[in-house]
């Protein structure tokens, strides 16, 4: 549950979220996380991929509202 | 899918019931529990583009999507009676139509549902391109809701699932119920197993994501103030898991605080949910459903598909989880 850990640990370091834009794989590495490539690349296109900030819970409710 | 495909669903359902000789008030009742017998096509096109999913599969795989149709008529029984179940077991707000006639109507109704749609695929014994196909079909739809009987289980006795019970929990019902439609609607076409085993990788990454979908969709704050009435059920949806697995022991009070508030307000979902996003809740959730979908279409690209098929699946999933 690596994926987790390391959302939360975005959400609430913002030193720790800085230094995952710049150099995700050591900030992983120095904490400790054992993330994948695949899994980095998932996390990444909700933080990076953005010229907003991180992606929102009401983002992603708004979204998928009546997607049924 | 074109709207004549919804019609001859329709015909097949119907042809059930009028074949068994059931009372015209019954056929009613039945109807009244069926979205596609008594809602306009535009209010729920989503919907049925994913309730075509076996015919889809089949013309994936080369075959005609009508060859199907048997199948995704069973599917969608098996999938509103389960739904019928799953929304009294987890003490849900009754649906329209048995909210004043009672959760034991809503269950008969269930029940019916399940015997026609075993009564639908007993057909394609009846053919000769689909007789070969006819035991092992219904051996994996019975097989698959045993299984998804399983996991429902686990989820009604586990009352704070980790997030590894919930994924073992949802792989189990919503994965286990999207890749039967996949790979019974591909087997029609195909007799190649390893494309039948991708169709059906497709069709469980699917099943994983719509379910995160549905999730996430009781966080809209009418959606979330019902959900907190039923305290039970609220610890096992995805964002709720999640934030109990990663949080501290004051962040997991705070949310505490919410989920037993007595009155729980549009003022106080809008507060949880901020307090859900501090804990990086959205961010997970978005990574996740991206690792579903890429995982869904890659196994969906493994499994070689044909056009139109092809680009329709390949669209309607491009559209889910996307932010």
């Amino acid at each position: 549950m690596a994926l987790a850990q390391v959302a939360y640990q975005i959400s609430k370091d913002r030193d720790f979220a800085a230094r995952m834009r710049i150099d995700p794989e050591g900030t992983l590495a120095e904490k400790g996380f054992e993330l994948s490539r695949e899994e980095l690349a998932f996390l990444s296109k909700g933080l990076f991929g953005r010229s907003d900030d991180q992606v929102s819970l009401n983002d992603l409710v708004a979204k998928m509202r009546g997607w049924r | 899918m074109q709207l004549n495909s919804v019609h001859s669903i329709k015909q097949k359902i119907e042809s059930v019931w009028v074949r068994s000789d059931l009372d015209p008030d019954f056929i009613e009742a039945l109807h009244q529990a069926l979205p596609i017998f008594n809602s306009t096509e535009d209010t729920y096109q989503n919907f049925i583009d994913w309730m075509h999913l076996p015919n889809l599969c089949c013309q994936a795989a080369g075959g005609e999507p009508f060859w199907a149709d048997e199948i995704t008529a069973a599917w969608l029984l098996f999938y509103i009676g389960a739904h019928i179940m799953d929304s009294i077991e987890d003490l849900d707000m009754p649906d329209e139509w048995w909210d004043l006639q009672g959760s034991g109507v809503a269950l008969n109704v269930a029940s019916a549902f399940f015997f026609s749609a075993s009564t639908l695929l007993n057909e394609y014994y009846q053919h000769e391109r689909t007789h070969r196909i006819a035991n092992p079909v219904i051996t994996d739809f019975n097989i698959g809701f045993l299984r998804m009987c399983q996991g429902q289980h686990f989820d009604l006795v586990t009352k704070r699932p980790t997030l590894q019970q919930y994924w073992e929990t949802v792989g189990a019902k919503s994965g286990t119920f999207f890749s039967i439609a996949s790979r019974s609607g591909a087997s029609l076409a195909t007799r190649d197993d390893s494309r039948i085993e991708s169709f059906s990788r497709f069709g469980y990454h699917l099943g994983i994501l719509i379910q995160m979908l549905d999730d996430l969709e009781d966080l809209d704050s009418n959606n979330l103030i019902g959900l907190i009435s039923n305290r039970a059920q609220v610890y096992s949806t995805l964002p709720f898991v999640y934030a109990m697995e990663v949080s501290d022991q004051d962040e997991r009070q705070q949310i505490n605080s919410y989920i037993d508030s007595e009155s729980f307000d549009e003022q106080l979902a809008s507060e949880l949910i901020r307090l859900l996003d501090e804990l990086g809740t959205g961010i997970f959730i978005h990574a996740e459903m991206q690792k579903h979908r890429e995982k869904a279409l890659e196994a969906l690209d493994k499994a070689n598909p044909t056009n139109p098929a092809k680009d329709l699946l390949t669209t309607k999933l491009g559209e889910l989880g996307k932010i």
